[in-house]
């Protein structure tokens, strides 16, 4: 059945992908959440640093404390790792669906760990690096535009990005320019900014550190992300070819 | 009449291949959503630091 084997092959790729990114994201992206954290103004004492980095901090619009949070650092990073393996399956389910689906359509390319290491790059391309045009990654205690703005433009330029690369790979030449247009659209429409760009704290000393912090965010992020795409769509492609098999040859016909 | 069958089969498997394929992709929305925008405090916490670092809009 090949709604099993995709989630079979999802499932394997995301353990392995997930456990990597979590990794990766121990000795890169998660210290500089938690530098980050240490200069969050509380609602409590506005302007203060908050130095209990000992325990996960909750953000000020979390109901002063009451919510749950992971109680140690370790717990925290624990579910840093589900949350990345779930994270993996999502994204895998995705390329693993999109591959099946452009092989039943137009019987290419083969699946394989190359065509696997290909759509990882898309993925990169749409999920990384076509949304961090509009939003760049962010550190706790930025100022940011509305939640619900930024996740509808962040979902919108995702989705315009896979139709885009997907046109330009399978169209005939003369369309290809379409794909083209799909891909710039969501940055004429233009990403939800705040008025000013800046920090929730406000002190010389914080926006100083915050603003460090952030150009390691981005750099981080940035090839942390490239190699978890390029495992994933390894990965995904490498056992989509071992489940999927039987149903590429099924597909074919 | 064989023929026709034969069509007839290749129809439904081509149809029910594409619908699987949909349906994994709705499950993989779902889990994206839930991981990544789900606000419940619970969500939010465990997934925060997966979240900013998968630069998924948070706050």
């Amino acid at each position: 059945m090949l709604f099993r084997n995709i989630m079979y092959t999802a499932f394997f790729s995301a353990v392995i992908a997930g456990l990597l990114l979590g990794t990766l994201q121990a000795f890169s992206t998660t210290p500089v959440i938690y530098s980050a954290e240490i200069y969050e103004v509380t609602k409590e004492s506005p302007s203060m640093p908050n130095t209990h980095t000992e325990n996960a901090t909750a953000h000020s619009h979390q109901h002063d404390g009451e919510a749950w949070k992971p109680a140690s650092r370790t717990e925290r990073i624990g579910y840093t790792f589900l949350a990345d393996i779930l994270i993996a399956f999502g994204h895998s389910l995705l390329l693993t669906s999109f591959l099946a689906f452009i092989f039943l359509k137009f019987g290419k390319p083969e699946i394989s760990w190359r065509s696997g290491l290909l759509i990882g790059i898309g993925g990169y391309l749409s999920f990384y690096l076509a949304t961090i045009i509009g939003l760049p990654p962010e550190v706790p205690g930025t100022v940011a535009a509305d939640l619900h703005a930024r996740q509808l433009w962040w979902t919108f330029t995702i989705v315009a990005t896979m139709i885009g690369l997907s046109v330009l790979y399978l169209a005939p030449t003369s369309f290809k320019v379409a794909g083209l247009v799909f891909i710039v659209l969501p940055h004429i429409v233009g990403a939800p900014h705040p008025e000013v760009h800046g920090f929730l704290n406000q002190e010389k000393e914080a926006v100083s550190a915050l603003s460090q912090l952030e150009h390691q965010f981005l750099i981080s992020t940035a090839w942390v992300n490239l190699v978890y795409w390029l495992a994933l769509g390894l990965l995904s492609g490498l056992f989509a070819n071992k489940f999927l098999n039987g149903n590429a040859s099924l597909l074919k016909n | 009449m064989h023929t026709s069958t034969q069509l007839a089969d290749k129809t439904i498997v081509s149809i029910s291949a594409t619908l699987q394929i949909i349906a994994s992709a709705l499950v993989a929305i779902v889990v994206l959503y839930g991981v990544g925008f789900n606000e419940m405090d619970i969500a939010h916490n465990s997934a925060h630091d997966a979240r900013h670092a998968a630069v998924f809009p948070c706050h």
